[in-house]
């Protein structure tokens, strides 16, 4: 087993394919995504969420919060009922306020934009709560407390994504690093061309040898998986140094290489098992398979995982570029590792099931034809 | 004479294609077997069989007195193989290809070590040890290919058309090669379709044609199932018609011609064939610069068994 792991290593990281497409090839890619967008990296600042305003009642202490966010958080502008309405239908404004007795918001669809406004205004009731409390129980206590509640841009802030705030730049590379885990089937596919009998004379030679076949294919299997991590790991200290965005335990970052690693190299095996023609051809294949994954999941085009979110949902939730760079996005931007941990599951599970298929169809041991 | 290999009615089919046709072959101990036999008639497909890489419809096939399965490893150890195409590792120098095969079959080290330094120097691939197989020669490849089969010394050892596409040279080397081999005590299966590397080195051969089995024997054996004698050829000869038909019609020849002075005649079996010839010539004062004879070959075996050239 360690001679076979010496040589399966020596032969890989000797291989032009696997040097390039796995290890330099991502590097490069980084490297030109860095350049094209100029260093814009780093979390974005808020850009005003345009909101519109219809006064039915000016006495409003709604009015006084209003004030204090207005060019900070809002940009807002007064209408009428009509009016507002057809600002926010024709997307000049993302939702509008009505203050009369009581304020109330009305949006045209759920975004971070609304969630804002729905935060100020839930901050602002509270607020309005406690006042009366206050006012009952304890008057001479109401200036402090008034005094506080007036930095209403502490509790936006607080509310404002419940977490983190990325650059949307910062997608582009999750998706290059799920990418990168895919470019793992080069190895696989490699390593089985040269297992099987009849795909190589090499893997002819190998299965006339007294060897047990699962050993010979579990000493490629890891071998291949350390020489991927291993480049990976390169990647992710690579697009640190860049200024990407990517916050989390260092051992859930390698967690989730190792699992996307693991995917990559089973997802070529499968490749590798699946199909009799040459290693060019399976090649080709790889990087059909792979590209095409990281470009539903944002490679080429950030808006690409969103638009597949609407209109396939099952697509993100089995395509393992999605789930990856899902990962990577989840880490940085929530707190809990809820969705980290779903993404992760559903990865081990496909790679599972790609292995099992690989195993069965490998383990055949003759063929009806070489 | 223990049996190495038994194939009992061996049948292998791909679909409509019979590509083994109730082959039966014995094996002994010690020997040199020859399978010979143009492209397709089954050769590989037939080592293939043996080593239990394909599947086969019907028959049995022994090694070593048991049925070889891939699991069989006590049986694989004994066993090495030289396969038809080049098989080994691109990325890795002629020293490791061979110590990696080697230690498929060798655990211990020092071992291995000696084994491998052996296998370099049987064939002569020293200066070259840590050369890619993508620098070497043709030759030299092949010698690579064999080296990786044989390095762990197995009492068993089939090689597939080894010398393919390799320079007389180097053929020559590999022959000498396996007899070397076949001395220290390992049987040889050789396929080849060149009947000269056949006839050199084999002690029995098997000619196969369409899956089948159309004769067995040593050479000697082999060209005695024919009815072809001695072909004769005579040079710088100049001959009348009425001379020519008088040749023509001499005792056992049954092929005969003459162009630019050359003489060509093939006889049937007999001792008297070249002295008939050679008395006519004489008592009708005909002169010539040069006479000799060839005895037949396995092409003519092979052409008289089949009606077409061993290359064809």
């Amino acid at each position: 087993m360690k001679l076979s792991l010496k040589y399966s290593f020596l032969n890989t990281i000797r291989e032009f394919t696997s040097v390039f497409w796995c290890g330099v090839f991502p590097l490069i890619l980084a490297t030109l995504f860095y350049l094209s967008f100029g260093g814009y990296l780093e979390g974005d600042e808020f850009s005003l969420v345009n909101t519109g305003l219809v006064i039915q009642n000016d006495d409003s202490s709604f009015m006084e919060v209003i004030e204090s966010v207005d060019d900070e958080y809002l940009d807002i502008s007064e209408y009428n009922i009509d009016q507002a309405n057809e600002a926010l239908s024709n997307g000049e404004i993302n939702g509008y306020y009505i203050i009369d007795e009581e304020v109330t918001l009305k949006v045209s669809t759920e975004s971070v934009s609304t969630s804002i406004q729905s935060s100020i205004l839930s901050s602002y009731e509270k607020n309005a709560a406690l006042i009366e409390d206050i006012l009952e129980n304890e008057p001479e206590n109401l200036n402090s407390a008034l005094a506080s509640m007036s930095n209403v841009k502490t509790n936006i802030n607080d509310v404002g994504l419940s977490g983190k705030i990325i650059g949307v730049n910062n997608q582009f590379f999750y998706a290059l690093i799920a990418m990168a885990c895919l470019y793992g089937n080069f190895l696989g596919t490699y390593a089985i061309n040269n297992i099987q009998a009849d795909l190589s004379p090499l893997g002819m030679r190998r299965s006339v040898t007294p060897t047990n076949k699962i050993q010979v294919i579990l000493s490629e299997f890891i071998t291949n998986v350390g020489i991927h991590f291993f480049n990976l790991i390169i990647l992710i200290m690579y697009i640190k140094l860049l200024g990407v965005v990517l916050d989390g335990s260092i051992w859930l970052i390698l967690l989730v290489c190792l699992v996307g690693a693991v995917n990559g190299v089973a997802l070529g095996m499968l490749i590798g098992v699946s199909c009799k023609k040459s290693e060019n051809f399976k090649v080709g294949i790889s990087l059909v398979v792979s590209m095409s994954l990281s470009f539903l999941a944002g490679l080429m085009f950030a808006g690409m995982k969103g638009i597949v979110q609407v209109n396939a949902p099952i697509v993100n939730m089995i395509n393992p570029a999605a789930l990856i760079s899902d990962s990577f996005y989840s880490m940085t931007v929530f707190d809990s590792m809820e969705r980290l941990f779903i993404d992760l599951s559903i990865l081990i599970a496909e790679t599972a099931v790609m292995l099992l298929i690989s195993f069965m169809i490998v383990r055949r041991q003759r063929y009806d034809s070489i | 004479m223990t049996k190495i290999i038994e194939i009992k009615n061996l049948v292998k089919r791909y679909k409509e294609l019979i590509a083994l046709d109730h082959l039966n072959l014995d094996i002994h101990e010690g020997e040199i077997f020859g399978l010979l036999g143009p492209n397709g008639s089954g050769k590989t497909t037939c080592i293939n069989c043996i080593l239990s890489l394909l599947n086969y419809d019907k028959g049995e096939i022994a090694v070593f007195g048991k049925p070889l399965n891939p699991d069989s490893y006590e049986s694989k150890r004994n066993i090495g193989v030289v396969f038809q195409n080049v098989a080994v590792f691109d990325k890795l120098s002629v020293y490791e290809n061979i110590d990696y095969f080697c230690g498929l079959y060798v655990k211990d080290k020092k071992e291995r070590k000696a084994l491998v330094d052996e296998a370099i120097d049987f064939v002569e691939l020293n200066d070259f040890r840590k050369m890619k197989p993508k620098q070497l020669s043709g030759g030299l490849l092949r010698r690579l290919n064999i080296a990786c089969g044989i390095a762990h010394k197995p009492k068993l050892v089939l090689l597939d058309e080894p010398t393919v596409a390799v320079d007389p040279q180097s053929r020559n080397q590999i022959l000498e090669g396996i007899k070397k081999l076949n001395e220290n005590g390992s049987t040889i299966i050789y396929t080849s379709h060149y009947m000269e590397e056949v006839e050199q080195i084999c002690s029995r051969i098997a000619i196969l044609d369409h899956g089948r089995c159309i004769a067995l024997g040593t050479k000697e054996e082999l060209k005695n199932m024919i009815n072809i004698g001695e072909k004769i050829t005579v040079e710088a000869i100049t001959l009348n018609e009425m001379q020519y038909g008088d040749i023509k019609d001499l005792e056992n020849i049954f092929e005969i011609s003459y162009d630019d002075e050359i003489l060509r005649l093939s006889s049937t079996k007999s001792a008297q064939n070249l002295v008939n010839l050679l008395d006519y010539v004489q008592k009708n004062g005909i002169k010539f610069g040069k006479i000799y004879t060839e005895l037949p070959t396995l092409n003519d075996v092979f052409l008289e068994l089949t009606g077409k050239e061993l290359r064809d």
